[in-house]
């Protein structure tokens, strides 16, 4: 895998998870859940899918990610009967569970589809949705499987399932592509961005959002105080009309190309 | 030619699509986002009558948004300057919501649908009500009177509408607001503003005009049919926070607070009094209003809209005692019918005279059902056979769920998403609130009834056979009274649904079935919603309700769900 400074950052950040064992089984086990749920909501989506391509992959899609679950399942359970991470329900266990699920967005990949299904946000947004989701999911599971050197059999699941993550991101790709090439560049261009501003960015961009909001803000305040006072008193000053008054719409036809 | 109107920012967005003159599909954004009356810039519900339709987003010849957003602009901004220095924290609120987004809604619309900006339309607000209320209506020449909480800068307009033409002729500006002044008591009152108008207006059937001398100094009408709302007693600008001002707590006393406990059996209750001395107030001014638009507009038939259609005891005062034979009330009469009528009006001034007009039905418009079966779901043979099965249930006085068709364009879904009861049987207002959702006490229960049989049952008004079709009218209950107690108001009056064979013929056969079964020959007809919530938008959600309540049947298209008996 490239090795960029954000990596370097995610590596440090999930160390923590693999070298725990309760915390690798719990992770898996949710691993498992998310791929599931995710599967479950493309399958939704294979019936409202209209263009036929489109529908194939979305069915050959969810029967990865169900499968990329039973491994996950699957993993989680061979390391469970080798006495790794306690029994299920085990304090321990849990807690670091808790602990890794508060980070929130760094592990899970899939959960931003709930809610999003395809025949309400439309076939372009969700496609894009998807590819973003399948970029960042194969970033991850290259980052896990470099943190798995001492566990081959958890770093071969996730080496497999990289594979069919290659394919997400392929065919969603192609399929932005060719709606681009269909002169749709501008939808594709504002569904891209905003799946990657709901996905990466996620709470910082929220955080930053506030941020700026709060300074716009107080600009706006000090604005007021200032700039607004002549305006204020013309405005004070002006009388509030009363009673019938002729409207203002113009009955020419260009009149709704007008903006006020 | 394909033309999306949209409506968004101030209450209940929705997005309507016309296809050659014809509204094929329209949707609220609350029944996607699950919020009621969602502002937001309604992206799922835009998309969802797009796939209806079958049209893709490039294939638009037009985008129109229901108002003029720099006179809006314009007009927050020397509203609020006027109250300077005090709404320092609103008006930095304002600036920024405006400067760094709504300034530019034609770029923000055109990039969303990916349309060149140039066929992105604007209507004004009240062109976009009142085609709302004119064009779908089924009259060839109408007087349109739109009475509404703010547009740009007018509140309330009279218009005049034949064949396809709509002339705007007077306005009356901000703040002198009857749509407001409504919200602001409502807030007072202790409830949500834009949303909980219904229930101060039901507050008012059991309260006596004990105020009727300081509502009309707080609201005058004039003699030409104008009229003015003492604007020092509100904050009409401070949209989003307190609406009233200290000075009306100091004619009324301490507003009630949200969640206190009210006791409208008491002999004077002080909320009750207020609502309905509000109520008659408006309807007064209403009536002011229709008589000045029928000295411009001497016509037979009036079209309303704005929110204040959504009153339905007001509108049927207006059609009552106003100078107007024939009544329309567009049903979404909120800023959803403006993005039907944004778009219906540009269909018209782009295609001329000869363009012929859509009419609306009942259950013609809302979102499409989203399917999503259990297994154990059963397919029954035929509609008999569910007709049959849903009247014994009700029969037997137990609630079932009813989700079939479209979901409405409107307050609620007109029997699309609905929870039938049957009003003769035990105690069927605390059956409701035990089995599907807590309500309050003094809110009425609207019917549903057969059309051929509600003149045996009520006192129906003539020449208003759609608001009655929309159930958008009160009416006054003369056999029912006696049949299902249950049902009729204080006042002796019933909220009805009209149901018709030709708009909802499964529907229909329920209600006739059930009266053959030996139920009575109406239904208590409720949202189908989560409580706070609007109706279900599919199975999946109408099965999570199954599941939380006591409905001992839950219909979906042509498939039933039944309450598994508890032995079992
Ligand atoms: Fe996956
Ligand atoms: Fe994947
Ligand atoms: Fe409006």
């Amino acid at each position: 895998m490239r090795f960029t400074p954000s990596t370097w950052f995610q590596r440090r950040a999930y160390r923590g998870v693999w070298s725990d064992p309760a915390r690798k089984v719990r992770t898996l086990e949710s691993f498992a859940q998310t791929e599931a749920d995710g599967g479950n909501e493309i399958r939704a989506a294979v019936s409202f899918a209209r263009n036929d391509a489109l529908k194939g992959h979305l069915a050959r899609h969810a029967d990865d990610e169900v499968r990329h679950a039973n491994m996950f399942t699957q993993r989680a359970a061979e390391l469970r009967a080798a006495g790794v991470g306690g029994p299920v329900g085990d304090e321990t266990s849990d807690r670091a569970f808790d602990m890794e699920r508060s980070r929130g967005d760094g592990l899970d990949f899939h959960g931003d589809l709930s809610g999003s299904p395809i025949d309400e946000i439309g076939e372009i947004p969700y496609v894009a949705k998807l590819h973003v989701a399948e970029c960042r999911a194969a970033e991850l599971f290259a980052i896990h499987s470099s943190l798995l050197d001492d566990d081959p059999e958890t770093k071969k699941v996730f080496d497999d399932i990289l594979v069919d993550e290659k394919y997400h991101m392929g065919y969603t790709n192609h399929l932005l592509r060719e709606w681009r090439k269909e002169g749709r560049a501008s939808e594709v261009k504002s569904a891209l961005k905003s799946a990657r501003e709901s996905r990466f960015l996620g709470a910082w961009k929220r955080l930053g959002i506030r941020s700026a909001g709060g300074f716009g803000r107080v600009t706006m305040f000090l604005a007021y105080y200032t700039l607004a006072v002549p305006f204020a008193l013309v405005a004070k000053r002006g009388r509030l009309a009363v009673g019938w008054q002729d409207p203002v719409d113009r009955a020419e036809p260009d009149a709704i190309r007008q903006q006020y | 030619m394909k033309i999306l109107g949209l409506s968004a920012f101030h209450s209940n967005a929705a997005a309507a699509l016309v296809v050659d003159g014809e509204c094929v599909a329209a949707a609220q954004e609350e029944r996607f986002s699950r919020i009621p009356r969602d502002a937001a810039f309604p992206k799922r519900a835009l998309r969802h009558v797009l796939a209806k339709g079958g049209v893709e987003a490039h294939e638009l010849d037009s985008v129109v948004f229901y108002e003029k957003p720099l006179r809006r602009f314009e007009r927050l901004l020397y509203n609020q300057l006027r109250y300077f220095p005090a709404p320092a924290r609103i008006f930095s609120r304002t600036m920024f919501t405006w400067l760094g987004d709504r300034m530019w809604l034609k770029n923000r619309i055109a990039s969303e649908l990916g349309v060149d900006p140039d066929r992105v339309l604007f209507t004004s607000h009240h062109q976009a009500h009142a085609a709302g209320a004119y064009l779908p209506s089924p009259f060839e020449e109408a007087a349109v009177l739109v009475v509404d909480g703010a547009g740009e800068r007018s509140t309330t307009s009279l218009s005049r509408g034949e064949g396809t033409k709509l002339e705007l002729l007077a306005e009356l500006p901000f703040p002198h607001s009857l749509g407001l002044l409504y919200s602001a008591f409502t807030q007072y009152l202790g409830f949500e503003p834009d949303r909980d108008e219904a229930q101060v207006e039901a507050l008012a059937a059991h309260g006596e005009p004990r105020h009727d001398e300081e509502l009309s100094r707080i609201l005058e009408v004039r003699d030409d049919g104008s009229f003015s709302v003492a604007a020092d007693l509100f904050r009409f600008s401070f949209d989003g926070e307190r609406t009233f001002g200290d000075a009306l707590e100091e004619v009324f006393g301490p507003a009630r607070i949200p969640g206190a406990p009210l006791d409208v059996s008491a002999a004077a209750c002080r909320e009750a009094d207020l609502a309905a001395s509000l109520q008659r107030a408006v309807e007064r001014a209403l009536l002011g209003l229709a008589n000045e638009l029928h000295r411009r507009v001497p016509s037979e038939n009036l079209c309303v809209s704005g929110v204040l259609a959504l009153n339905r005891t007001a509108m049927s005062r207006l059609h009552a005692d106003g100078p107007f034979r024939n009544l329309y009330v567009q049903p979404a009469a909120d800023d959803a019918g403006a993005a039907l009528g944004a778009a219906l009006l540009t269909w018209h001034v782009e295609n001329g005279e000869a363009s012929t007009r859509w009419r609306r039905s009942a259950a013609d418009l809302g979102p499409e059902l989203r399917p999503d079966p259990r297994d154990e779901a059963r397919t029954l043979d035929g509609t008999d056979a569910l007709v049959d099965l849903a009247a014994r249930t009700l029969a037997e006085g137990e609630l079932v769920g009813w989700a079939r068709g479209l979901g409405g364009f409107g307050p609620g879904s007109m029997g699309g998403r609905v929870c039938l009861a049957n009003p003769v049987i035990g105690d069927v207002r605390d059956k409701l609130t035990r089995g599907l959702a807590p309500r309050s006490p003094f809110l009425p229960l609207p019917i549903a009834v057969r059309a051929e049989s509600a003149a045996e049952l009520m006192e129906l008004p003539e020449g208003a056979d759609l608001p009655l079709a929309f159930g958008r009218l009160t009416v006054q209950a003369t056999g029912l009274r006696e049949l299902a107690p249950a049902v009729v108001g204080p006042d002796g009056s019933v909220l009805p649904r009209l149901v018709h064979a030709d708009d909802q013929p499964v529907l229909h056969a329920l209600l006739a079935a059930v009266e053959r079964a030996g139920g009575p020959p109406v239904l208590v007809e409720l949202d189908l919603a989560p409580r706070g919530e609007p109706c279900v938008r599919g199975e999946a959600e109408a099965l999570g309700l199954f599941d939380r309540t006591e409905l001992a049947l839950l219909v979906v298209d042509d498939r039933v769900y039944e309450r598994a008996p508890a032995s079992a």
